[in-house]
């Protein structure tokens, strides 16, 4: 088992991704998605940091958790911080990411449970 | 005015998604930054036994949002947790369905939904929950 904190990173919710983000979910209105917070996982940054904790191995995402302690803003910039815990048995990744305003208050706790596997070890039920 | 909470065991209307091409999988994959291989590699899918490759368990996630949102626009979702438990490979429609577990009044009411999605096989592909609290307690 081995713990990684990284961060903190500076994410936005920007407009236009926001809008795309919907329109690949179905939503519609204003308010920024509850799970729009997924795809700061998929920043240069932070994608690079979790690829580096998977080691070479696919994750294969087994399960999702976002809880808010107020919304996020459309057009707002945050601070994520990163936490990369990993299990050796079966080999697991969750990523704990924590979400604030740039002045430190909390909006959001994200966390992302992702099984590791090399390619060949791949099974119908992982 | 406040709109009254609703009850427990009350469904919420069901809705089918996809299902999601090739082209579908990729524009997420764009969008979202989640380019993991086995969404987008036919080969790779079909190498690991699946016919199609796999919907990003995302994608289905967050139509869920979107189902809430249009039963009671007066309440925002507080907390979404889901585990992926069984993949769904593209080209193949998801039924998409809850239903309310609990309620809770007082000064800040909490509804607590239980989500499932279903494909073809009716075997759960995600099995979820989400707490939706009144907006104006935002």
């Amino acid at each position: 088992m081995s713990e990684t904190r990284l961060g903190p990173f500076c994410v936005r919710t920007e407009p236009t991704q926001i809008a795309a983000y919907r329109t690949a979910i179905g939503a519609s209105g204003d308010d920024v998605p509850a799970a729009f917070p997924i795809c700061w996982l998929g920043q240069a940054e932070i994608r690079t940091a979790v690829e580096a904790a998977c080691a070479g191995r696919l994750p294969l995402h087994e399960g999702q958790t976002f809880d808010y302690a107020r919304p996020l803003e459309v057009g707002t910039e945050y601070r994520l911080s990163l936490n990369l815990h990993e299990q050796a048995h079966p080999p697991r990744l969750a990523a704990n990411a924590e979400i604030t305003t740039v002045a430190g208050e909390i909006c959001l706790r994200m966390e992302t449970l992702l099984r590791l596997v090399v390619p060949a070890a791949l099974e119908l039920s992982a | 005015m406040t709109n009254a909470l609703p009850q427990a065991g009350t469904r919420l209307p069901e809705r089918n998604v996809g299902p999601f091409s090739g082209g579908d999988l990729r524009a997420y994959a764009e969008i979202s930054g989640d380019n993991n291989p086995l969404h987008l590699d036919a080969e790779l899918a079909q190498s690991v036994g699946l016919a199609a490759p796999p919907v990003h368990g995302m994608l289905l996630f967050a139509a869920f949002e979107p189902i809430l949102n249009d039963w009671r626009p007066d309440l925002r979702i507080e907390r979404l947790s889901g585990r992926f438990t069984q993949p769904v490979p593209s080209g193949e429609a998801v039924s998409l369905s809850g239903r309310v577990m609990r309620v809770s009044g007082g000064d800040k009411p909490r509804i607590l939904l239980r989500l499932m999605a279903n494909g073809a096989s009716r075997a759960p592909a995600i099995v979820g929950e989400a707490v939706l609290v009144p907006r104006e307690a935002a």
